[in-house]
């Protein structure tokens, strides 16, 4: 329980007790002051209610702590005395009824969905572009939110809000809530684990990967093909999964790209395997759940695939005589650069090391952006700054706010009206025989969707990746509710001809891409999964020393 | 009750304290109205000019010296008949308790949460004549807020008056609301809770919601939604009125049985 609720029964009974002793010292001493006493315990009440908040379950302490206000309207030590003992009463009632309730402390999810809709709808930029149905968005998931709302179940108001989310394909539409009801909610949606993760070939085929130690003497290890799971398609029995519907893509590549990773969640406690083993013969079997919930195995599988090299952020590591890499995990980088959008110190730091290893010899950088969360545009700005070639160099177009309408103007054309582009000049430190490698993953988000962009533009980069990054490259607000964080995209951001930058439309089909889409193939799963190497990194380096 | 309405009137346009907690409270209100010119507001690049209409979404934070000054005028108008025992004369040449006690409290109540209500337009006025009124909200969401702020003053001022009544000193209601605002800001009172005190309902109308929106040359936007929902209407207006009629309800029965020492 609460700790102002708890405090607010506890003087609840003591002032009950104390009205029972005042009432009979009152009659042998008279005085108008012993009234004053009847009235602290309602304002005791709202002080505590206020503090801890106001809950329908503490309603029979509120109205005891009222209650007592009958000493204070009629003097009188048999009214006083048993409107103590009806206030004791009632206070102790709130106890058990707090404890034993669900409603406890409760949050309408359902008004909570409501609030955080309607906020959406309203704000949300790509609305038009991505032709959301807001209608049927709302009719579909009223139910679940109400459901959450009935069984006071936080994680299937997680789920809720992180499925309905996903229907956006923009990674900044999101939602956040407590570590604990993540975990749960995740746990789960993604099921149980039979001790491996199903991954999509570059060639079409499905293969174990992260595969558990039990499996191998039933002869299914890293790289054995998955015909089928529970008599379906990896792909299709993806869809029995709830996980599945929590992630969100906004470019139809990158989803592609994740099918058959929900599949080995699905099922009870039991799935049937079709596989084909090492001596190239279909086998069935059934597997049994080893008790665990799939999600860790899926997380662990993602990491090894997608995250960056370990490394501080911002920080430079030589990888041979002749690269050195650049990692960047988000792009914030001091205080300065993030509250007031001041990245000198970022940038005088960045020049002076790679002036330095300049010095030492290298003469290629790899940027690493895998898996980095996003922030700033001008931090974008002043890394793009430092690598450009010299000369001027285009980067975004702002958008026209209109003041009166309160919104941004689409033209009859489609596009929207434009408010001048945003330009820099290049500083070309590396020097014109330095390269750059550019390492993303489908969960290189928002500003690292803009240095992808941006510096895809320039001669001397190469983007190089499983996947493209996300494509979601849009301002984006926060909104907090009672359950949790929103976030959604709130401010355009176009190209020069006045057409939505980066973002997909209902194609989803990012603006963004790749020069080197590196095959996801049995190499890379051996690579990743048996030899633990960082495949995309040894691949960049292995391209730009064949390309010397 | 008429009289006593009359020569409380009588007393507060010649009560010296009175005034120069007009005249403090109106010099507060032009300072407050000045302090962003004198620090240069009007003069900075556009999109970032300071205004009287971003004052106005701001202006909770100095409600709380209007909350001290209204306490000043609510106690001297209850509490200050007590010290020289005008309260214990009219009650002995039988005037009825209940004509005693509505009389000066209706009447703090009116003129306080009017005092209160000038303090803010004051500073808004003087905020416009100094940097203009700007184009973040519409003077009419400002007007309507202000007006919505009538219903946690005048809750606020019976509270004040239930607690002049009970010290019977005028120095210790502002001292309380003092205290009350303390403990109101160190509780953090928000979310359903706020109606439950009068300062959070307080800042709850004068809350402007409000979302960004960002270029990478433009700066930041924000943007208010001018009209506060209609819950929060709805529930200002019936917990200022339950609780009106609670610490009057309260602070007569108090009068009624007190025994004036």
């Amino acid at each position: 329980m609460e700790k102002f609720d708890i405090t607010l029964i506890a003087l609840g009974i003591v002032f009950s007790i104390g009205g029972m002793i005042t009432a009979v010292h009152a009659e042998k001493i008279r005085s108008c002051k012993w009234r004053l006493y009847y009235l602290a315990p309602l304002l005791t009440g709202i002080i505590c209610a206020a503090a801890g908040g106001f809950d329908i379950c503490m309603i029979s302490a509120y109205i005891g702590m009222i209650i007592l206000l009958a000493g204070l309207f009629k003097p009188e030590k048999k009214v006083r005395m048993i409107s103590s003992v009806t206030a004791a009463v009632l206070v102790i009632t709130a106890l058990p009824v707090c404890m034993f309730s669900g409603k406890y402390h409760y949050i309408n999810y359902e008004q909570d969905f409501e609030k955080g809709f309607a906020k959406l709808k309203a704000h949300y930029v790509l609305s038009e572009d991505k032709e959301i149905n807001w209608e049927e968005l709302h009719d579909k998931y009223l139910p679940r939110f109400r459901s959450a709302a009935t069984n006071n179940d936080a994680a299937e108001n997680y789920t809720a809000w992180t499925q309905m989310c996903a229907q956006f394909n923009d990674l900044h539409v999101c939602f956040s809530a407590d570590e604990e009801v993540v975990k749960e909610a995740e746990e789960k949606a993604a099921g149980n684990d039979f001790g491996l993760v199903i991954a999509t070939l570059s060639d079409g085929r499905t293969v174990a990967i992260q595969t558990d130690d039990t499996l191998k003497s039933k002869g299914i290890h890293d790289g054995t093909e998955i015909i089928s799971w529970n008599g379906k398609k990896p792909s299709e029995a993806d869809k029995d999964s709830d996980y599945y519907y929590m992630k969100p893509f906004a470019d139809i590549d990158n989803k592609r790209f994740y099918e058959g990773w929900f599949a080995a969640g699905t099922g009870g406690d039991t799935a049937e395997v079709v596989y084909i083993d090492d001596d190239g013969n279909e086998q069935a079997i059934t597997l049994s759940s080893l008790g665990r919930p799939y999600i860790d195995r899926y997380k662990d599988a993602y990491n090894k695939v997608s995250d960056g090299l370990e490394a501080g952020h911002m920080s430079f590591t030589k990888l041979n005589d002749t690269t050195a890499c650049l990692r960047i995990k988000m792009m914030k980088y001091d205080s300065a650069s993030e509250n007031k959008d001041d990245h000198s110190n970022m940038k005088n730091e960045i020049r002076d090391s790679v002036l330095q290893l300049k010095e030492e010899g290298i003469k290629d950088i790899i940027i690493d952006i895998r898996c980095n969360s996003g922030g700033s545009g001008d931090m974008v700005l002043n890394i793009a700054e430092l690598f450009a070639p010299e000369g001027e160099h285009y980067y975004v177009t702002d958008a026209y706010w209109d003041k009166e309408t309160q919104s941004y103007v689409k033209q009859q054309d489609g596009t929207y009206k434009t408010d001048g582009d945003i330009m820099y000049s290049g500083e070309n430190i590396l020097g014109d025989d330095g390269r750059i490698v550019l390492l993303v993953c489908d969960q290189s988000v928002s500003a690292s969707d803009h240095l992808t962009h941006v510096l895809n533009d320039l001669d001397n980069v190469t983007v190089i990746g499983f996947t493209e990054p996300s494509g979601s490259a849009q301002g984006c607000s926060m909104l907090s509710l009672e359950s949790g964080m929103m976030t959604y995209s709130s401010s355009l951001m176009l190209n020069r001809d006045g057409s939505i930058f980066i973002d997909s439309g209902t194609d989803m089909q990012s603006g963004n891409g790749v020069d080197i889409k590196v095959p996801f193939d049995e190499k890379a799963v051996n690579e990743i999964f048996a030899e633990n190497n960082d495949y995309l990194m040894d691949y960049a380096l292995e391209y730009l020393s064949n390309t010397d | 009750m008429k009289n006593i309405i009359k020569a409380q009137l009588y007393q507060i346009s010649k009560m010296r304290v009175l005034r120069l907690v007009a005249l403090g409270g109106a010099s507060l209100c032009i300072l407050i109205g000045l302090v962003e010119k004198l620090n240069g507001a009007d003069a900075l690049d556009e999109g970032y000019l300071m205004t009287a209409s971003d004052y106005c979404t701001r202006c909770r934070g100095n409600t709380i010296f209007v909350v001290l000054f209204m306490s000043i005028v609510t106690a001297f108008i209850c509490a200050d008949d007590f010290a020289d025992k005008t309260a214990n004369h009219e009650i002995l040449s039988g005037t009825l308790r209940w004509q005693s006690y509505f009389a000066r409290a209706g009447l703090a109540v009116v003129i306080s949460t009017l005092f209160g209500q000038l303090m803010i337009a004051a500073s808004v006025v003087t905020y416009t004549l100094a940097c203009g009124w700007g184009d973040t909200i519409t003077v009419g969401t400002a007007l309507a807020r202000l007006l919505l702020t009538a219903l946690p003053f005048m809750r606020l001022n019976c509270f004040f008056v239930l607690a002049a009544f009970i010290f019977k000193k005028t120095f210790w209601v502002p001292i309380l609301a003092f205290v009350a605002q303390t403990v109101c800001g160190l509780l953090k009172v928000g979310g359903r809770s706020s109606y439950l005190t009068s300062i959070g309902t307080l800042n709850r109308v004068l809350h402007f919601e409000k979302w960004y929106t960002f270029g990478l040359r433009n700066g930041s936007r924000i943007i208010y939604e001018h009209a506060p929902d209609s819950r929060t209407v709805m529930l200002t207006i019936v917990s200022s009125i339950f609780f009106v009629v609670l610490y009057l309800a309260i602070g007569c029965s108090l009068y009624h049985g007190d025994d004036l020492n």
